[in-house]
């Protein structure tokens, strides 16, 4: 009877979520990586100088990486480093931005400014030998010749062309804290994370501020779910499709210029409500990379999620959890063997999405990806 | 005992069905992330009375935070020890005047606005916090010495203290702390003072994943970021500013009370809890005032406040400008209550106040009178160590470098495991009293109000306060 009772458990637990996804045809659901490639130290023989990945970003069919011991290149399956030992100036790279205009690398230095890679060479600018705010920067974006700096104690703005620094702080933007973690520029709007003070956009056009907070002013609660920004211990904004994404330590919030929505891990398919950083994909899409797991709100009208996380700490692989709201729809097994689901950075690359946690990173293959449901 | 497992063992697969099928239903599956977490969680943050909660009158909210257990489930426990280390380092960062260049030796002068005129500020050195930022550092290393009296680490190797200044201006306590991080390789940190470099340090620590221990910052809001690398072991404005409001109110019974603060970020958020709960209880501040830090005349906004007909005035500022202030509002003949904060318990401010100083009363974050066996012989220690009594922050900081110490015994030298030890410290009896820790880590003892009688603060509970026993003049 027990053995019976075994493989009936067994047999459910195995069948009942595809069975509910396959009873009801109308069913649509996202795309789902489930085919990825792993790297660490270990695997990749050193060629990864270090498993603490802070920030990637894509430069066409290249990855630049930001991590804890010095600057990756990744291009086709080949590693190049640069670490102290190659002059970089300081081995944390918490933020990478590409000059389009220029070709030049821009890095923020964990603790010791900002540089500029140009030709093969490291430009270094510190508080002490430049208008920078502050050499704690957290993160950079370049906005036509503008490079937007995220600092610790406010915003600096380099114009590449001029020379000139600008500096906004609490006396000249509407900062109630000055403590930037991100920065994301386009070409209409410059938006700042700004930690303890909500979401900041800077207007190109009026070169004017608007400031999101919290409307509840409280920080230990969150009031309505809709009312606004879920709080202002925000980590980063991302603008894409004319929608605000922001991400904070309580949850995740989205704009859309007139309404938000607000997502916490109990009512969505957040694995967690600490979120390290948030990217768009569209106006629909969003990955969250949160301390237990990547969030991927994949179609916003729908409210459908794929939450790629390992279930137990000693799983093999990476889970992927389709979920409509807070319902689990259907669980995918994955090949991502990364050996921790903190998520630190996320990037997309065509059709490909790179992960970052603080062991190691991963890219998934986007083989006949498609946006929304089908 | 044999038939119990049988049973048991019977009804395994049936237990496995039922827990798969809650699992499918959506109860979650528990990850087992960290070690020894402990399980506690609150049911309302910050032992907020009811009557202090936000919004309570109007709507229950969304989603409340800060009622359970911080996680950390990241990487950092498998991150191997090293080999071979000389000494067990721990970092220290506050403000202290021995590592400013602009303080070898004497006292910097600081010409400071006041009230549109220049005058000679001679109260300060380049930090206005040095005086504490070093009792502090005198605790920190009473309570190192003595662990590396006792044989140091695993009775091997010392411990040592890597000491680095929050110089208080240009934010640089961020600098600090990644120096103390990646070039000191320090396991674990204890500082600042100040709400704005005290934010800017843990916000480091969360990047660099480094356990910190705050001895000395009341801001509330510190710890309401949901960083789970931070503690704090002293009793914030939170409680310190319940136990003035429950004083004030509902004791004295006091229903138009001015503020004036400092005009900087202590005085904007420490006041934050005394505010909200005047406005939740009916009765608003009559007004709110600031002055600049480092201002030495009151006069125009006392002036304001006495034609308002307040029957209290309440500070938040450093100990000197609170004392100013008392003495300035007594001497136009105002003799209200006057209410402040931990700041003005100090021998700076009974000197200038004097014994013409009235109604005053002040939260407090621990009760200094104690006849703890184990505070009367940190008093005697340090005492005998520094050659002057401890303090506020000198004991605090002994607590805080104690604990920490206790979990590097305890973890080993892994940051992350450090970090659990701590988490796992959800009571801790130290020198300024038994601590009791939310599950934000946050020091949750009630404060105690300090009411000076004859030119001395003396210190009640709020049973004392509320027992009957204790009269006091509205």
């Amino acid at each position: 009877m027990k053995y019976f009772i075994l493989i009936i458990s067994q047999l459910f637990i195995s069948g009942i979520t595809s069975a509910w996804a396959q009873a009801d045809p109308a069913i649509k659901i996202p795309y789902v990586y489930t085919e990825w490639e792993s790297f660490t130290t270990e695997s990749t023989n050193g060629a990864l100088v270090n498993d603490h990945i802070f920030f990637l970003k894509a430069d066409r069919d290249s990855l630049w990486v930001g991590t804890e011991n010095g600057l990756m290149l990744y291009h086709e399956g080949n590693w190049k480093s640069w670490t102290e030992k190659e002059g970089l100036p300081w081995r944390v790279v918490i933020g990478i931005a590409k000059d389009q205009k220029t070709g030049d690398l821009w890095l923020a230095l964990f603790g010791e400014g900002i540089a500029r890679f140009s030709g093969g060479q490291f430009e270094h600018f510190t508080q002490m030998n430049s208008g920078l705010l502050n050499d704690v920067v957290y993160n950079l974006d370049i906005e036509g010749d503008n490079v937007w700096i995220a600092t610790t104690a406010g915003i600096s703005r380099y114009n590449q062309l001029t020379g000139e620094w600008e500096t906004y702080n609490e006396r000249h933007a509407p900062m109630e804290e000055v403590w930037v973690y991100n920065v994301d520029a386009t070409p209409e709007k410059v938006f700042f994370a700004v930690w303890g003070s909500g979401i900041l956009e800077w207007d190109i056009k009026d070169q004017d501020w608007t400031e999101y907070l919290d409307p509840d002013g409280e920080m230990e609660i969150d009031l309505y779910r809709d009312d606004g920004l879920i709080h202002v211990i925000t980590t980063a904004a991302s603008y894409v499709d004319k929608i605000l994404w922001a991400s904070t330590y309580f949850g995740l919030s989205r704009y859309d210029g007139r309404n938000w929505r607000g997502y916490h891990d109990h009512d969505s398919g957040l694995p967690s409500v600490f979120i390290n950083f948030v990217l768009g994909r569209s106006g629909s899409s969003s990955y969250s990379c949160t301390d237990k797991g990547l969030g991927v709100l994949a179609d916003f009208e729908t409210d459908t999620w794929v939450t790629y996380h390992r279930k137990t700490e000693d799983a093999k692989y990476w889970t992927a959890d389709i979920m409509v709201g807070k319902e689990l729809i259907k669980s995918v097994e994955t090949n991502l063997d990364l050996p921790n689901h903190f998520m630190i950075a996320v990037e997309f690359m065509g059709t490909d999405v790179w992960i970052g946690t603080g062991h190691g990173l991963a890219r998934g293959i986007g083989k006949d990806y498609y946006p929304g449901l089908r | 005992m044999n038939k119990c497992r049988i049973d048991f063992m019977a009804r395994l697969p049936l237990l496995i069905l039922i827990i798969e099928i809650s699992l499918i239903l959506g109860f979650g599956i528990v990850l087992k992330s960290q070690t020894d977490i402990p399980s506690q969680t609150d049911s309302i943050y910050g032992k907020t009375p009811q009557e202090y909660e936000p919004y309570h009158r109007f709507t229950k909210p969304y989603k409340r935070f800060f009622l359970t257990p911080l996680e950390y489930p990241g990487y950092g426990r498998h991150i191997p020890e090293p080999a071979r280390i000389d000494s067990v380092k721990i970092g220290f960062i506050g403000p202290i005047i021995e590592n400013v260049y602009e303080a070898d030796g004497t006292p910097v002068e600081i010409a400071l606005r006041v009230n549109q005129e220049i005058t000679q500020w001679d109260g300060y050195y380049t930090s206005y916090l040095a005086p504490l930022g070093m009792k502090m550092l005198q605790g920190s290393q009473l309570a190192v010495e003595q662990a590396n009296q006792n044989g140091g680490y695993r009775g091997k190797i010392p411990f040592q203290l890597v000491v680095r200044n929050d110089n208080g201006n240009w934010r640089s306590s961020g600098e600090e702390v990644v120096k103390l991080v990646y070039k000191d390789s320090v396991w674990a940190i204890l500082g600042t003072i100040d709400g704005q470099n005290s934010h800017i340090l843990i916000r480091v620590a969360l990047k660099a994943e480094i356990p910190v221990m705050n001895t000395a910052d009341t801001d509330p809001t510190f710890i309401e970021t949901n960083i789970p690398w931070v503690f704090r072991c002293i009793t914030d404005d939170r409680q310190m500013c319940y136990a003035l409001a429950d004083f004030a109110f509902k004791k004295l019974g006091l229903k138009r009370i001015a503020a004036l603060r400092a005009k900087n970020r202590y005085g904007r958020m420490s006041i934050d809890e005394f505010r909200d709960a005047a406005t939740r209880l009916g009765f608003p501040f009559v007004t709110e005032l600031q002055y600049e830090e480092g201002d030495t005349s009151f006069s125009s906004q006392l002036k304001l406040i006495k034609d308002l007909g307040v029957d209290g005035i309440i500070t938040y500022g450093n100990s000197r400008e609170s004392a100013l202030v008392l003495k300035q509002m007594r001497q136009l003949g105002m003799e209200q209550w006057f209410f402040g904060s931990d700041r003005m318990v100090t021998p700076e401010f009974l000197q200038i106040v004097g014994k013409k100083h009235g109604k005053v009363a002040a939260g407090y974050t621990y009760y200094p009178d104690s006849q703890d066996p184990k505070y009367l012989k940190f008093q005697a220690d340090f005492t005998e160590r520094f050659g002057e009594k401890p303090e506020t922050y000198a004991a605090h900081a002994y607590d805080g470098m104690s604990m920490l110490i206790d979990a590097i015994e305890k973890a080993g030298l892994n940051r992350a495991l450090i970090r659990d030890q701590l988490a796992a410290m959800t009571s801790y009896h130290g020198v300024t009293g038994l601590k009791k820790f939310d599950p934000i880590f946050n020091n949750r003892t009630p404060a105690v109000v300090a009411i000076l009688k004859n030119g001395k603060f003396e210190f009640y509970t709020q049973e004392e306060i509320f027992s009957g026993k204790l009269r006091f003049e509205n």
